[in-house]
């Protein structure tokens, strides 16, 4: 139980609509070890954001958490009040959001926002949590801090702007790192620098949640994967065992869509249909309309999760078919 | 460059921000694309690839210089005479979201430009048509009544398509088609758009920065930086021999999706991109360029031919 920084169970977070409730996140387990990266991949409206959002205490309102518990280092945090969420929030536990210039406050001076941080969380003279500011902002791999720390957001460039936001986010060394698509809204070549930032951060001990629709990012810096589709957990999987050997046909397709774009075949794999209405889904497998490999029971009866190997598990019918390991 | 569909000779795009300073969005891009050929723009941000799109096909008039469509230039045209060039030059927006009409039906999404030319003689001939497209991208006939927010992403980009196929173009200007849209439907409207270049003949100017989506579409890519053209060639020789530093950067930064290939190095560029309203004397890749010399800063390499490519850099010639 030490072992792990976060230990998510059974969580389910809900919109309560004119159309009724929609499950955004819907029963998801999962759990990240001290020092370990962890992805959740999925397409958009899977519900990957809202899981790290519900962690954070960040859901608004019609959303709510209606079931589950989350333990961040031995602590419950879904029974916490706003003020104790706050403490936590930042110090234990931050979160870098994918488009960063709506998330630095434009009117103010970068440093100020990073050192802020400091200010909440402990009692420091100025000139400490200054000091502290320029070197987490040097360690993110800002050049020239001293006359950045003076400069607004929009005198930055975007790969600049989220560096800010992975210092603001490290400055109290928290031992778990949500990174919510962090590098979606940037150019490749300072999207590999920020992957590179996230891969040394987690090389320190951070324990890392990683987010993102992007199976590039995943394979580059998860060790285990969670795999969503339509607020559910569908598959799980250490990360070289998931691209070796995904089971569930739609980590099959979405793996397939991207590998197809490297080999040398005119027409490109895909996944046929489109992603299912949350407030209507099938009363069977979410997935069921689209897979190819759909049988009788996919319609009505709804999978769980399933162990199928070593740290493997598949949340899918063909499971009866697969022998297990 | 003379067999070109569309050809542009030195094309420059400054955006005035005030009195004295400018924008310099495109920095004297020449280039010609091929009747039948995809052509993909690639390069980061703020390189000028959009506003070259624009340029191309006359959406937005140009500083200085030329476009020239099938020899005729195309370039200063009075509206009137511009209209049939427009017929055959159109353009495909990245966001199916905002470049549609929240309050317009499907029919008449896809009837406009129809209309606005005057295509059609009855209203049944502009409903046929409408149904014709549609049926070509996938869109069931039955939704014709639908607003666009009953859409899906995917779906939206299939009517925005439409929209660019109604007049029957020779050249279509895709702006980022598929960076909105998830991995499994990026790949549907891909295979969409090779299958309408097959069964149309269609001749695609394709700009995105995604360079795994260009590698399979493309037939010619062009890659820019700061509005100039780095290396334009082959996709394939481009994508193995990449001549010029700032391709060679971009080609190490893609983040591989295979958690085996973890350990290879990736190339990161070092330093912060130079800003357009005042780029670098010389080459303007050189204050990021681990090779510059003091040449780099006093000339601007001029674009020349290196096996089937061309590339604009001074290493070349040593």
């Amino acid at each position: 139980m030490l072992n792990s920084t976060l230990e998510v169970s059974h969580l389910c977070t809900s919109f309560f609509t004119d159309r009724g409730e929609v499950k955004a996140v819907d029963d998801v387990s999962l759990r990240v070890d001290k020092g370990q990266v962890v992805g959740i991949v999925g397409e958009s409206g899977c519900g990957k954001s809202m899981v790290a959002r519900s962690v954070m205490g960040l859901v608004k309102k019609p959303g709510k958490i209606v079931g589950g518990s989350i333990v961040l280092n031995g602590q419950e945090l879904t029974s916490l009040d706003d003020k104790e969420l706050c403490e936590v929030r930042g110090r234990d536990v931050s979160m870098v959001f994918q488009e960063p210039m709506t998330s630095l406050n434009p009117t103010m001076r970068v440093g100020r926002q990073v050192q802020e941080v400091v200010a909440i969380h402990e009692q420091v003279s100025k000139e400490q949590a200054r000091q502290r500011t320029l070197e987490i902002l040097s360690a993110v791999g800002i050049p020239e801090v001293e006359a950045r720390y003076d400069a607004y957001p929009h005198e930055l460039s975007g790969g600049l702007r989220q560096r800010v936001m992975i210092a603001m986010a490290m400055i109290m060394r928290p031992s778990l790192l949500i990174a919510d698509e962090p590098t979606t809204a940037l150019d490749a070549t300072v999207e590999a620098q920020i992957i590179a930032l996230l891969k040394r951060l987690a090389h320190t001990g951070t324990s890392v949640l990683i987010i993102s629709h992007n199976l590039g990012v995943i394979a580059q810096l998860a060790d285990y994967v969670y795999v969503m589709y339509a607020g559910r957990i569908v598959e799980k999987a250490d990360v070289c065992e998931l691209f070796d050997n995904p089971l569930h046909p739609y980590t099959h397709g979405l793996l397939g869509a991207v590998s197809s774009l490297r080999s040398q075949s005119k027409v490109l794999q895909t996944i046929p249909g489109v992603v299912p209405n949350l407030a209507n889904l099938p009363a069977g497998c979410s997935f069921a309309p689209r897979c190819d490999r759909c049988m009788a029971a996919c319609d009505s009866v709804r999978p769980e999760l399933v162990t199928v190997g070593a740290g493997h598990e598949l949340c899918c019918h063909l499971t009866k078919g697969v022998d297990v390991l | 460059m003379s067999d070109g569909l569309l050809e542009a000779y030195d094309l420059v795009k400054d955006f005035p921000l005030d009195r004295k300073r400018c924008v310099h969005a495109v920095g004297g891009v020449s280039l010609a694309v091929n009747a039948g050929e995809t052509l993909a723009i690639v390069g980061e941000s703020g390189c000028g690839k959009s506003t070259l799109g624009r340029l191309l096909i006359g959406a937005l008039p140009p500083t200085s210089g030329e476009v020239r469509f099938r020899g005729h230039t195309i370039t200063g045209l009075k509206e009137k005479d511009f209209s049939p060039y427009r017929r055959q030059l159109q353009l495909i927006f990245q966001d199916p979201y905002a470049s549609l009409d929240p309050r317009m039906k499907v029919r008449d999404l896809i009837a406009e430009p129809l209309v606005t030319h005057k295509v059609c003689a009855t209203k049944d001939e502009v409903t046929q048509r409408v149904l014709g497209l549609m049926e070509s991208v996938g869109i069931p006939l039955d939704y014709l009544n639908r607003y666009p927010h009953q859409f899906s992403g995917g779906q939206r980009q299939r009517i925005g398509i439409a929209r660019a196929l109604a007049l029957d173009p020779a050249l279509i200007v895709c702006d980022e088609p598929v960076s909105a849209l998830d991995v499994s439907v990026q790949n549907q409207i891909l295979n969409l758009l090779n299958e309408l270049q097959e069964t149309r003949g269609l001749t695609y100017v394709f700009i995105s920065h995604d360079l795994s989506v260009v590698r399979h579409i493309s037939d010619r890519v062009c890659v820019m930086f700061l509005g100039k053209v780095m290396e334009v060639g082959p996709t394939e020789e481009v994508f193995h021999k990449a001549r010029h530093p700032y391709t060679q950067f971009l080609l190490g930064s893609v983040l591989l999706p295979d958690p085996h290939q973890r350990g290879r190095q990736m190339r990161l560029l070092e330093g912060e991109p130079p800003s357009p309203v005042d780029p670098p004397s010389g080459c303007c890749f050189r204050t990021r360029c681990p090779y510059a010399t003091e040449l780099c800063a006093r000339q601007e390499p001029a674009l020349r031919k290196a096996g089937d490519a061309a590339v604009a850099c001074h290493r070349l010639t040593e």
